[in-house]
C-alpha cells in the first residue's frame, strides 16, 4: 500500500501544483489570409512596383524595390456572407510594358488554400518571371528650361518592340499626339498630372519593330513647376481586353482617367529629365 | 490467475440466518467498475444487478453457504465464485470476451442497456463509451469523433467545429441529444463545440439514411450524444491543461435516494492562442467556456422518467482583428419511457432549446454585426406494440422551430440596410415501424428479421426576410412554403450464434427527405412572378446499405483471444441537392441546384484481441466514390485508421494513426467555369497514456494525451487544433 501513497501523494502534488501551465506558450500562425511572392524580369532582374490584384475579393499590393510583395485579406467574416466563400480567384499583376500575367488562388470558405492553385505548400506563389514587351522612351526637345521664356513643353514618346501583336492605348491620343503625360519632380517626389482634353476614348496601335513617335506639348506655365529635375513619364496602357474593369478602379483609373498612382506602377521606361531653371 | 490482482473491499455480514453478501465487479484490464453485471446463485432464482458503480447486494440463507454464485455479463467471460470464498475476494475481476455472450438479458438498472436506435431497422452503429475518452485529453465531442474511419471534421480559428460523415457534407447529419434535434433551421447544421464532453455517457454514430425514428435531414447518419444521468461517484473532479494554455476544470456530483437520482456537472473550459510576430496587446486569441447541466431522474420498474437542463455559454474573441463571438445554448427535456395506466411501453419527449448568437466584427473600413436567435420546442410520443414474433412501433413528432437572423454591415463610410431573415417552421412526422422474426432459435441461425417502415413527413414555413442587396431587389420577402413526404424503408437481418462464432447480417433499402433550409430558400428567392410559380422541391434521397459483422473467438490459443470484422457497402443516391455559395462582399446568394449525384462506398473494420483483450489492434477503412465534387466538395474519398489499445492493471495505452486522403473540390473560377482543386493527404499520429488507482474509495486517474505527434516540431502551429501538435494532461479523482 506503500507506493500506492506514494503516488496518490505525487498526483495530489501534481492536482494542486498544476496552477500554471507546464507546457510551453504556443504561437500560432492564425487563419491565412496573407499572399507574398517575387517579381522578377527574365528571372534575374527584381520588378518593383508591379501591381498585385486580386479579382473579386479587390485586395491590392505594388511590389517593393526588391520584388516582393505581400497582400492580406480581410478576415474570413468580413469576406464570407450569410454563405461562404470559395472559388478559383485570379491574382493579376499589372505593369504598364511587361506581361500582363495572373496566378490562381482557392479560397476555400474565405481563406487561402496553401498547396492548391499557384500556391505553395509553404504559402508562397510561384516566383513569377514577367518579360518586358516592348522599349519605351521619352525625350524633351530642351535639357532646361527657363520658365520665362518657354511656354510649351517639347515631349516626344517612342515605341518599339520585337514581338508580335503588342498593342497600346493611349487615353486621349490620336495617332500623331500622344494623350498625357506625368510629371515628377525627382526632389520632392510631387507628381503633376498633365493630359490632353477632348475625348478620353483611348487610340490603339500595334507596335513593331520600327519605332513609333507621337508628340506631345503640354502648356508648360499652367503647370506652375517649381524650379529643380523633373522626369516624363508617359500615360499609355498595354491593351489587354481580359482585364476586369474593377482593377484599374481599385487605382483611381476606372476609364483610363488620370491619377497619380498611375506613376507607381512599374514601367520600364527610358525618361527623359528636364530642369526648370531659377525663375 | 496471476491477472485477477484484487484490490479492494468485500463485506459479509454473517447474521444468523442470513448472510449478506455484497461486493464489486470490475474489468480485469481497465479496474473500471462494471454495471448491469448479474448476480445470482446457481441452481436458483436469487439474483440481482451490479449498479453504476459495479456494486451489489445479495441476501442469502445461510443454508445457501455452499452455493455457488454465478456473475454473468454479455461482454465478460461468466465467472463462478463459491459463496464460502467471495468475502476472501475484494474485487471481482471479470475477464471481457470477444462474442457477447448470448442469452444475457439485464433488466436495466436505471438506464436501459438498449441503445434507442435499435428499434429501428437495423444500421451500422458505432458507440464510442465514456471510457475512451473522458479522463483523454480530449476538448470537444468533434475531437473524439474524428477517431472513427468515416468522420472527417472541420473546425474554424473561433473553435466551431462541424462534422461530416460518409463523405456527405455537414449539413447531411442529423445531431440529437438524448432525442432532442439539435439542427439549426437556419443552415441544418451544428456546432459540436457548444457541447460539454464531459458528462457525456456514450456518442452514437448512426451510419446511413435508413433511420425511420429519427426521419428527414439524416442524409448521411445521425450522431446521438447520450448524457449520464447516473454516476458512478459522489463527487468527480477533473482538471485538464497543455498547449494555447489550456486550463479546464471540471466537476460533477451524483447522488441517488432509492428510485430518484440527482446528476450535476460543471466546467469551466479557457484557452488562449497567440499570434505570432504581433505586438502584444493585440496579438491574443482567447476562448472560454461555462458549462453546466443538471438531470434528475426517477426509475422504478414500471416507468422512467428524467428532466434535463444543459446550459452552455461560450466566447471568443479575437483581438486581432477586433472579433468577437458570444453564444449561448440551453436544452431543457423531458423523457418518459414506460406505462401510463393501462398502457404500456410508452416513450414520451418534449424539449426546448434556445440558442443565441452574438457576433462582432471590425476590419479597417468593414464591421460586421450579427445576432441570431434560434428556438425549438419539440414534442415526440411513441408506442410498441409486440405480439409472439411481431412488433409494432408508431410514433408521432411535432416540432417548431424559429430563427431570427439581423446582420449590419458597414464598408466605407456605406451603412448598408440592416438584414433580417426569420423562419418560423412547422413539422409533423408520423411513422410506423413493424418487424417479424420469420425464424427464431435454430441451433446457429438465432433470428431472420424483415422489417417494413412507413414515414410521413410535413412542413410548414413561413420566412420572413429583408435583404439589402438581394437579388437587384430591395423589397422585403415574405413567402410560405408547404412541402410533405412519405417515404418507406424495408429492411432484413439475419443473425447466428455458436459458442465461439457470432455473424450478422443486415441490408437496408429506403427513401428520405431534406426540407429547404432558410438559407436554401433565401438563395431561391425570386425576383419576379414567373420566378415565384415555379416551387422549390426538398431535396431526396435513396439509400441501401449492406452490411455486416462477424465475431469469431478462439478457445484454444492463449496469444490471441479472437477477432471481430465488420464491412458495409453503401450507396446513396441524391437527387436535387442544393449548394448555396456567396459572391464576396455581397449579401447576395446564390444556389446551385445538382440534380442527380451519388455516393457509394465501403467502409470496414478488423479488430484483433490479444491477451485477454489486454492489446488490441483495430484497422479501419472507408473508401468512397463521389461522383459530383460540386455537390460534395473537399470530402477524403480514403480514410484509415490503426487503433492499437493496451490496458493492463488500470494502465491504458492507445495508439492512434490516421491518414486522410487528398481532398478534390470542384470551385467556381470567377468567369463561370469549375476548377478542380485538390488538397493535400493528411496523416499523423494521437498517443494517449492515461492510469487509474484506487485507494480504498478514492480513486485517482492522470492522462498524457498528445496529438499530430507527427507535425515537425519546429514548423508554427496554425492555431487549428485538428491539424496541430497538442499535448494536454488530464488529472482528477472521484470517489
Amino acid at each position: 500500500m506503500n507506493i500506492k501513497m506514494i503516488l496518490a501523494a505525487v498526483l495530489a502534488c501534481l492536482f494542486l501544483t498544476c496552477q500554471s501551465n507546464p507546457f510551453s506558450h504556443d504561437v500560432i500562425s492564425g487563419e491565412r489570409r496573407t499572399l507574398s511572392g517575387v517579381i522578377t524580369t527574365d528571372g534575374k532582374l527584381p520588378l518593383s512596383g508591379v501591381f498585385v490584384w486580386l479579382d473579386v475579393i479587390d485586395v491590392a499590393a505594388f511590389s517593393d524595390n526588391n520584388g516582393n510583395y505581400e497582400l492580406t485579406l480581410p478576415p474570413r467574416p468580413i469576406l464570407n456572407n450569410l454563405g461562404q466563400v470559395s472559388g478559383v480567384f485570379d491574382l493579376y499583376y499589372y505593369s504598364i510594358n511587361h506581361k500582363i500575367t495572373t496566378q490562381k488562388i482557392v479560397l476555400k470558405d474565405g481563406e487561402i488554400t496553401w498547396g492548391a492553385g499557384d500556391v505553395n505548400e509553404n504559402g508562397k506563389l510561384l516566383p513569377l518571371f514577367l518579360p518586358k514587351l516592348f522599349q519605351a522612351r521619352t525625350e524633351t526637345a530642351f535639357r532646361d528650361i527657363d520658365p520665362q521664356t518657354k511656354e510649351k513643353l517639347s515631349i516626344t514618346l517612342h515605341l518599339s518592340t520585337d514581338m508580335e501583336n503588342i498593342k497600346v492605348l493611349l487615353p486621349h491620343g490620336s495617332p500623331v499626339l500622344m494623350g498625357g503625360v506625368l510629371i515628377k519632380n525627382l526632389s520632392t517626389g510631387m507628381v503633376y498630372l498633365c493630359e490632353n482634353p477632348g475625348p478620353i476614348e483611348p487610340y490603339g496601335e500595334i507596335l513593331g519593330r520600327r519605332e513609333r513617335i507621337w508628340g506631345f506639348h503640354p502648356n508648360f506655365k499652367a503647370l506652375q513647376l517649381t524650379s529643380g529635375e523633373y522626369e516624363v513619364t508617359p500615360f499609355i496602357f498595354p491593351d489587354y481586353p481580359q482585364l476586369p474593369a474593377a482593377l484599374l478602379a481599385n487605382l483611381g483609373m476606372a476609364g483610363y482617367q488620370m491619377n497619380e498612382k498611375y506613376a507607381q506602377i512599374c514601367f520600364t521606361c527610358d525618361r527623359a529629365v528636364f530642369r526648370v531653371l531659377n525663375e | 490467475m496471476k491477472y485477477l490482482m484484487i484490490i479492494l473491499m468485500m463485506v459479509v455480514n454473517d447474521l444468523a440466518a442470513q448472510i449478506k453478501l455484497s461486493g464489486m465487479v470490475i474489468d480485469s484490464n481497465t479496474k473500471r467498475p462494471i454495471s448491469n453485471v448479474n448476480v445470482f446463485l446457481a441452481e436458483s432464482d436469487i439474483g440481482t444487478t451490479t449498479d453504476v458503480s459495479g456494486k451489489f447486494i445479495l441476501d442469502l440463507a445461510a443454508t445457501q453457504r455452499q452455493g455457488h454464485i454465478i456473475l454473468q455479463h454479455i461482454s465478460y467471460k461468466p465467472r463462478t465464485i463459491q459463496v464460502d470464498s467471495l468475502p476472501s475476494i475484494k474485487m471481482i475481476e471479470l475477464i471481457p470476451r470477444v462474442i457477447p455472450l448470448s442469452g444475457v438479458e439485464v433488466v436495466g438498472v436505471g438506464e436501459n442497456r438498449q441503445l434507442e436506435i435499435q428499434r429501428d431497422l437495423p444500421m451500422r452503429i458505432s458507440v464510442l463509451n465514456s471510457e475512451t475518452y473522458d479522463i483523454r485529453g480530449y476538448a470537444d465531442v468533434g475531437d473524439v469523433l474524428k477517431t472513427d474511419s468515416g468522420i472527417q471534421i472541420n473546425e474554424e480559428m473561433s473553435g466551431k467545429k462541424s462534422i461530416s460523415l460518409r463523405a456527405g457534407n455537414s449539413d447531411d447529419l442529423l445531431f440529437l441529444y438524448d432525442g432532442v434535434r439539435l439542427n439549426s433551421p437556419f443552415d441544418n447544421s451544428f456546432d459540436l463545440s457548444v457541447i460539454n464532453l464531459d458528462p457525456i455517457e456514450r456518442l452514437e454514430i448512426i451510419k446511413g439514411s435508413n433511420t425511420t425514428i429519427y426521419g428527414p435531414e439524416a442524409f448521411s447518419g445521425v450522431i446521438n450524444i447520450k448524457p449520464q444521468n447516473i454516476g458512478d461517484h459522489l463527487l468527480r473532479a477533473k482538471y485538464r491543461t497543455g498547449v494555447y494554455n489550456t486550463q479546464d476544470i471540471g466537476l460533477s456530483l451524483y447522488k441517488s435516494y432509492g428510485a430518484l437520482s440527482a446528476f450535476y456537472a460543471y466546467k469551466n473550459a479557457a484557452y488562449e492562442r497567440q499570434f505570432e510576430g504581433e505586438s502584444l496587446s493585440d496579438r491574443s486569441l482567447e476562448n472560454e467556456g461555462l458549462h453546466q447541466y443538471a438531470n434528475l431522474s426517477y426509475t422504478s420498474d414500471k416507468r422512467r422518467c428524467s428532466l434535463l437542463v444543459s446550459d452552455s455559454d461560450l466566447g471568443y474573441e479575437n483581438h486581432r482583428d477586433s472579433e468577437s463571438d458570444d453564444r449561448n445554448h440551453k436544452i431543457g427535456a423531458f423523457h418518459f419511457t414506460g406505462n401510463v395506466g393501462p398502457v404500456r411501453d410508452i416513450h414520451i419527449l418534449t424539449s426546448l432549446t434556445d440558442y443565441k448568437e452574438k457576433f462582432k466584427i471590425s476590419y479597417l473600413s468593414n464591421a460586421i454585426e450579427r445576432k441570431i436567435a434560434d428556438q425549438s420546442i419539440q414534442f415526440s410520443a411513441d408506442k410498441t406494440f409486440s405480439k409472439e414474433n411481431f412488433t409494432l412501433l408508431t410514433g408521432y413528432q411535432f416540432e417548431r422551430k424559429n430563427a431570427d437572423i439581423q446582420e449590419n454591415r458597414s464598408a466605407l463610410n456605406l451603412i448598408t440596410q440592416p438584414q433580417t431573415a426569420k423562419i418560423e417552421r412547422l413539422h409533423h412526422g408520423a411513422f410506423a415501424l413493424a418487424k417479424i422474426n420469420a425464424v427464431a432459435g435454430g441451433p446457429f441461425w438465432q433470428n431472420l428479421l424483415l422489417e417494413a417502415s412507413l414515414r410521413h413527413d410535413s412542413v410548414n414555413d413561413i420566412v420572413d426576410s429583408l435583404q439589402a442587396g438581394m437579388k437587384d431587389s430591395e423589397l422585403p420577402l415574405s413567402q410560405e412554403n408547404n412541402w410533405s413526404k412519405t417515404h418507406w424503408k424495408i429492411s432484413t437481418s439475419l443473425d447466428g450464434y455458436r459458442n465461439d462464432l457470432a455473424f450478422l447480417f443486415f441490408l437496408n433499402y429506403g427513401g428520405n427527405t431534406k426540407f429547404p433550409t432558410l438559407i436554401q430558400q433565401l438563395s431561391r428567392a425570386p425576383s419576379s412572378e414567373d420566378d415565384a410559380s415555379e416551387k422549390m422541391h426538398p431535396e431526396t434521397l435513396s439509400s441501401l446499405e449492406l452490411g455486416m459483422d462477424i465475431f469469431k473467438e478462439s478457445l484454444q490459443t492463449q496469444t490471441i483471444d479472437g477477432w471481430h470484422l465488420e464491412a458495409s457497402f453503401f450507396r446513396n443516391y441524391y437527387e436535387n441537392k442544393f449548394i448555396p455559395y456567396s459572391a464576396p462582399g455581397s449579401p447576395i446568394l446564390f444556389y446551385d441546384n445538382i440534380p442527380i449525384a451519388e455516393i457509394f462506398g465501403v467502409e470496414g473494420g478488423f479488430t484483433l484481441h490479444f491477451y485477454q483483450k489486454k492489446m488490441n489492434l483495430k484497422l479501419g477503412i472507408s473508401r468512397y466514390n463521389i461522383s459530383d465534387k460540386l455537390a460534395f466538395p473537399f470530402k477524403s474519398d480514403l480514410k484509415q485508421t490503426i487503433d492499437w489499445r493496451v490496458e493492463h492493471a488500470g494502465f491504458s495505452f492507445i495508439l492512434h494513426w490516421f491518414n486522410e486522403s487528398e481532398q478534390i473540390g470542384w470551385l467556381r473560377t470567377f468567369d463561370g467555369q469549375r476548377a478542380s482543386v485538390t488538397l493535400p493527404a493528411f496523416s499523423n499520429i494521437d498517443l494517449h497514456c492515461s492510469k487509474l488507482v484506487r485507494i480504498y474509495k478514492l480513486q485517482f486517474f492522470v492522462n498524457l494525451s498528445g496529438m499530430n505527434l507527427l507535425n515537425s516540431p519546429k514548423a508554427v502551429l496554425q492555431g487549428l487544433s485538428i491539424r496541430d501538435r497538442r499535448a494536454f494532461l488530464t488529472a482528477g479523482f472521484q470517489f
